[in-house]
């Protein structure tokens, strides 16, 4: 397993590698000017060119980058002499990002299931046209359109709530919560709302109640209300009505992805012989689900999801910089929009990272599940 | 191979509704033409700079001159719409050719035929898979290539990095793994140079997968091409995105929201993605493809 994952990262480490060398050179070819372009207005161009070659931002290609490597492992991601955005600001957008990712994964991977779950092993196998079309209807969704369609009734459906319970942002010097602090409660009373959502799901569609949900769910509400006071509650809770939106966007992206993924995938499964034979058998419905359908779903669904990870990617830029959420995509968004090269590279940085920890975190969970991948 | 593709995938309820929805598409491509060739003037149904003087306020609800009505600018939104299917077609049918060309070529003869060439392309593609193509939209569209971002060109790019990138590792995996099979070992007992093998007896098998997977991408490039044109990243193309921003945009200023405007966009682009996905879905479910 340690050999696995020793290949795993080092596999991953050199696509990064690439990744950046790629976008270096395409941001510095591609996009007129450099860092050092929106000083032309406070100083002269003898004075620019003198700055320019003191930083060597004259360098070649090949060696500014080797050098923009160095200064990561030194910890710095955006050096330079004249930064629009520095390191602190980039690193900043990790944990909102976080915040809209993990909540829309967790709803989308939770409702997708749905479709499939619902549906009797013996036609399984069968084409389940409804979801499949309405799959499609939600993934052809332009982001814009829905913010333009839902935003402002769900503003004002927020806004009556939070006059209804008199909830309004405190006053600065009422405020003694640290950043961390507040992006954790967020992001709790995020994951929160979407436990009971997709609790509530559960109950609707399946009559089933999911005892570690409910733990989960337990734990994360003990945790809110045990470390917070009604401050720092209130202001989490304003915050949170942009990320709501956010993650009512982004779901919506998923959820039609992931659905026809898991129809697709269940249906080939639902066609493999050991069903066959599980049914012959006289195995009941949810034996079956539980321990050959929903087993021998997870591979191709986790191959098809560190696929899709750039798609994903694309989504959180798309959907970010739609409904101002300030996470690395509408950051990234901005920075390409203003020519800061070097902070678009620190979040090229950010977000390549990221989707390599959850394509290696899907890879190692896959062969802790399925041996015959480790062996491979 | 591409015969019994289009036929076995049009046996199929997603491949047929998928089918007409191309066909829509190409449909309004060549009415436009029409319609702009010799029955509308073009001083007023032009999808850019029409402008009908007669009618005023803009925007104007749906009429007998106007069928969808016209948008802020005094432009005739079914014209628009029209005119909008056109560069999305091409963006389509041009990434779709050239992934699946790039692909089906390279991941089909490269892990057969050159093991240590594959090692590093298979590198490289996974530094492309990286790659966001909204983003690559967006920064060529940042420089100076505004004019040069035509729908064949953004196409041709998009191609080329879903080719390259994860339709290349798909169908990298399954040669691999047919190269395997014993009906392979026979060719190379009796003779089969690795050439013939790689293009007569793995390519076909790895057609569908990399159809499949082409088709599914060309839905994101086709998002991808609307993200960039709503945020004006693509020229003066007529098309759907920059409809949208207009609908938005400008129909706030005039104080309403003129659903007529924004209605046949957001149609136009349901109806070009789900024409792709619903042709994917065909592939994989006649092919039996899971991933």
């Amino acid at each position: 397993m340690i050999k696995f994952i020793t290949r795993e990262i080092i596999s991953s480490l050199l696509s990064i590698f690439i990744f950046l060398f790629i976008m270096f050179y395409a941001i510095n070819i591609l996009i007129p000017g450099d860092f050092l372009t929106p000083l032309r207005l406070m100083m002269s161009q003898e004075e620019l060119d003198a700055l320019r070659e003191s930083l060597g931002a004259n360098d070649p290609l090949y060696q500014r980058y080797f050098r923009w490597i160095l200064s990561v492992f030194a910890g710095e991601i955006t050096p330079g002499g004249f930064m629009q955005r520095n390191g602190k600001d980039i690193m900043s957008t990790i944990f909102p990002t976080l915040q809209i990712l993990i909540p829309s994964f967790f709803l989308a991977i939770n409702i997708a299931k749905l479709p499939v779950l619902k549906t009797k092993v013996s036609k399984l196998y069968k084409n389940k046209i409804f979801s499949d079309s309405i799959s499609t209807f939600l993934i052809s969704i332009f982001p814009p359109i829905t913010l333009f369609v839902i935003g402002t009734k769900f503003d004002e459906g927020i806004q009556k709530i939070f006059n209804k319970f008199e909830i309004v942002k405190s006053p600065k010097n009422l405020i003694d919560y640290s950043d961390f602090i507040f992006n954790l409660h967020t992001f709790l009373v995020l994951m929160c709302t979407v436990l009971i959502l997709t609790l509530f799901s559960d109950f609707i569609f399946l009559l089933i109640v999911d005892t570690y949900k409910m733990f989960l769910l337990l734990f994360i509400f003990l945790t809110i209300f045990l470390s917070s006071d009604r401050i720092l509650i209130n202001d989490v809770i304003i915050h949170t009505k942009n990320a709501f939106l956010t993650i009512a966007i982004l779901s919506i992206f998923f959820i039609g992805e992931f659905v026809l993924m898991n129809n697709v995938i269940a249906q080939n499964i639902a066609r493999e012989p050991h069903i066959l034979t599980a049914r012959a058998l006289g195995y009941s419905n949810s034996k079956i689900f539980r321990n050959h359908v929903i087993k021998n779903t997870f591979g191709p669904f986790a191959t098809r999801l560190g696929l899709s990870l750039p798609f994903t990617i694309a989504s959180l830029v798309i959907v970010e910089s739609t409904t101002n959420w300030n996470g690395m995509g509408s950051l990234l968004y901005q920075t390409i929009m203003n020519q800061d090269s070097n902070a678009a590279m620190g979040i090229f940085l950010l977000l390549a990272v990221l989707t390599i920890f959850i394509r290696v975190t899907i890879s190692i969970f896959h062969a802790y599940l399925d041996p015959r991948v480790r062996l491979k | 191979m591409i015969k019994d593709l289009i036929q076995s995938t049009y046996k199929t309820y997603y491949g047929k509704v998928g089918y007409i929805c191309l066909l829509t598409l190409i449909s309004c491509s060549f009415l436009h033409n029409w319609l702009l060739g010799g029955v509308w003037p073009e001083n007023i149904y032009d999808p850019i700079v029409g402008f009908d003087l007669s009618v005023f306020p803009h925007p104007t609800t749906p009429s007998k001159t106007h069928l969808l009505g016209t948008d802020p600018l005094g432009r005739d939104v079914l014209s628009m719409f029209l005119a909008g299917s056109s560069p999305l077609i091409r963006l389509s049918i041009i990434s779709f050719l050239v992934g699946l060309s790039i692909s089906l070529f390279f991941g089909s003869t490269i892990p057969f035929l050159f093991k240590k060439l594959d090692r590093v392309i298979k590198e490289t593609s996974s530094g492309i898979i990286l790659l966001s193509p909204p983003v690559v939209l967006l920064i060529l569209g940042t420089g100076d290539f505004t004019d040069v971002l035509k729908p064949g060109t953004v196409g041709l790019i998009y191609g080329f990095l879903s080719g390259f990138g994860v339709a290349y590792l798909v169908v990298r995996s399954k040669s691999l793994e047919i190269a395997n099979s014993e009906f392979i070992k026979a060719s190379q007992l009796i003779g089969g140079k690795n050439y013939y093998i790689a293009t007569r007896h793995i390519l076909p098998v790895v057609v569908p997968y990399s159809v499949s997977y082409m088709l599914a991408s060309t839905t994101y490039g086709i998002l991808a091409y609307g993200f960039a044109s709503f945020f004006g990243q693509v020229g003066w193309t007529p098309n759907w995105g920059m409809m949208i921003y207009d609908a938005i945009t400008y129909g706030s200023y005039l104080g309403g929201v003129n659903y007529w405007n924004l209605l046949p966009p957001t149609f136009g682009f349901m109806l070009c993605t789900s024409s792709f996905y619903f042709l994917s879905l065909s592939v994989k479910k006649q092919y039996g493809i899971s991933i």
